[in-house]
């Protein structure tokens, strides 16, 4: 895909000063190219560390190809570019220790992860795989809202969590397919019932 | 319903998620699975081994949580009290282990960890919002707030029992007590609370109950006789009746007994009784009762008696005791300048203590 024809994330030009900004191209699994600004970039330690250690040139990033992160896609990473550049300049948190931790949720914020489960699922793992800390801290408390005044049994549909006793069947389904006697044993009963045995023994 | 495969994050963002939920809603998590207790765990937000001052900052409920979570994982033994009063409570308590590592023992401090269920009428007036928590397959309004849960009932009686039977099931007791005091109640209803305390007590426990009384002259003949034939306490303290007689027909058995104003409480009651050590203040027995006394144990009475300190109504008059004594044959006395011991035909040995002051209080060992 072109730069001319890649989504670029929105921009206020007229907060752009004078001087001219630098600005990155990042490119998704699905081939969606991004530009982002240097500012931006500096909330994600993973992409920052990344374009310092390649030391682009104005020119590099017009010439060279735009830079491949290979396990997001192009709708979570919009999502994330978008994020990165409405608190770009933003201070990057530090973990006072407080337990549970005190995270508020800006409406930017909110509207921006106002998005289905599955997408929201991927924003955390890009917030993670780029360590976006803020982002990871806000989208984790979006999650974590989802717990608030729930039953046990809500919780577990909520979070898709298994109960014990699906715990204790995969568990042991996962010993049996390891185990490849309990296999031979299972497959000569597969065997015996189409030859239309009734009885294993 | 909206889902979200939480156990799919990464750690770090799993961590995160639990780092952000509230206390009272990551106790509602970790009852999800072990495993996700075990997650929960290997965070800060922990709900095992916490500290002082997160306790304090917690919700009876959230405490009632803990306790629950602890006995799955801990295999934890409680103390339940069940008082009956003008409020109807159930009392939970236990010595948990702490974050707090203890340099001089080894190991990390204990710190007691209580909460506590009341029983109430629907229509009391409780101030805090009032929420639905499950009981085994019940749901009952309950009004949370910090010190106890206050759940909310059409029959009062009816909810002491589900609770009771509730708890007998989802706990381990090192010992159920048993505090009542039927002042406030009407006899009818305060009978049928009884019943189920008593049906309670006498659910397995590793130690006997103990027993408080308060008022036990508004109990009935059946109250008594539910409270105390045929049952074992390890303590039972009572407080009065000031101005009115126990029944006469009143009899206990426990390692300690304790009467406070212990003025209606006669040698009868005490020489029907089966008590290790016992203790009457302000009685209105004489030296001629502490003679009677002696008498009655030199006739082989008062056999499980070990020590007995007793608040006479006159100045001890140990001269006057022992004398009274010469009726009966076969022991011998021995006098030191603090105390006397009267050994009987079998040997046994009543240590009577000499005052050394004025004083009413009688006491006496039985070795």
């Amino acid at each position: 895909m072109s730069v001319e024809n890649a989504p670029v994330v929105d921009v206020d030009e007229a907060a752009i000063p004078v001087e001219k900004k630098m600005y990155y191209r990042f490119e998704s699994n699905d081939k969606k190219e991004f530009r982002v600004s240097e500012l931006a970039i500096q909330q994600s330690e993973t992409l920052n560390r990344l374009v310092e250690a390649m030391g682009y040139t104005s020119e590099d990033v017009e010439n060279k190809p735009a830079i491949a992160i290979e396990n997001i896609d192009g709708k979570t990473l919009k999502l994330v570019f978008q994020w990165c550049e409405h608190h770009k300049g933003e201070a990057i948190p530090v973990d006072d220790g407080s337990v549970p931790k005190i995270v508020e949720i800006p409406e930017f914020d909110a509207k921006l992860m106002d998005i289905d489960n599955g997408l929201l699922f991927k924003l955390i793992w890009a917030a993670d795989y780029l360590n976006i800390v803020q982002l990871l801290n806000v989208s984790c408390k979006k999650v974590a809202n989802m717990a608030q005044g729930k039953t046990p049994a809500q919780l577990r549909r909520v979070y898709l969590l298994p109960s014990d006793e699906e715990d204790e069947a995969a568990k042991r389904a996962a010993q049996e397919a390891q185990d490849p006697r309990a296999r031979e044993v299972e497959e000569e009963f597969e065997e015996r019932k189409r030859q239309g045995g009734n009885s294993f023994f | 319903m909206n889902r979200f495969p939480l156990m799919r994050l990464p750690y770090v963002a799993f961590r995160e998620v639990i780092l952000s939920i509230d206390k009272s809603d990551v106790f509602s998590l970790a009852f999800s699975s072990r495993k996700t207790r075990r997650l929960i765990n290997s965070t800060k937000n922990s709900v095992h081994k916490l500290s002082e001052d997160v306790l304090n900052g917690l919700s009876a409920k959230d405490k009632f949580n803990i306790a629950k979570i602890e006995t799955l994982d801990n295999s934890i033994k409680m103390t339940m009290e069940l008082e009956l009063s003008e409020q109807v409570l159930l009392i939970f308590n236990y010595s948990r282990e702490s974050d707090f590592f203890d340099k001089a023992t080894n190991s990390n401090k204990r710190s007691e960890l209580e909460f506590r269920i009341q029983i109430n009428s629907i229509g009391d007036k409780i101030g805090g919002n009032q929420e639905v928590m499950q009981f085994g397959d019940l749901y009952v309004p309950v009004i949370n707030t910090k010190d106890v849960i206050c759940t909310m009932w059409d029959n009062r009686e009816y909810g002491f029992q589900v609770m009771c039977q509730y708890f007998l099931q989802i706990f381990k007791f090192k010992r159920i007590d048993l505090e009542v005091d039927p002042e406030e109640m009407t006899s009818s209803k305060f009978s049928n609370f009884l019943k189920t305390a008593i049906t309670t007590l006498e659910s397995p426990s590793d130690e006997i109950s103990d027993l408080s009384i308060e008022n036990i002259e508004l109990m009935t003949q059946t109250d008594l006789h539910l409270l105390f034939n045929d049952k074992k306490y390890n303590y039972i303290n009572i407080d009065g009746p000031e101005n009115e007689r126990f029944p006469d027909n009143f009899h206990c058995e426990s390692k300690i007994f304790y009467v406070s104003e212990a003025g209606g409480f006669s040698l009868k009651n005490l020489l029907n009784s089966k008590c290790r050590t016992v203790y009457l203040f302000d009685t209105q027995m004489t030296n001629r009762v502490m003679q009677k006394v002696l008498k009655h144990w030199l006739d082989g009475k008062l056999e499980t008696l070990r020590s007995l300190k007793i608040g006479l109504m006159e100045q001890v008059n140990i001269k006057r005791i022992i004398d009274g004594l010469s009726d009966r044959t076969g022991h011998k006395l021995n006098r030191t300048k603090k105390s006397i011991s009267i050994i009987r035909v079998d040997q046994k040995r009543a240590v009577i203590l000499v005052p050394n002051e004025t004083t009413k209080s009688f006491q006496m060992t039985i070795l």
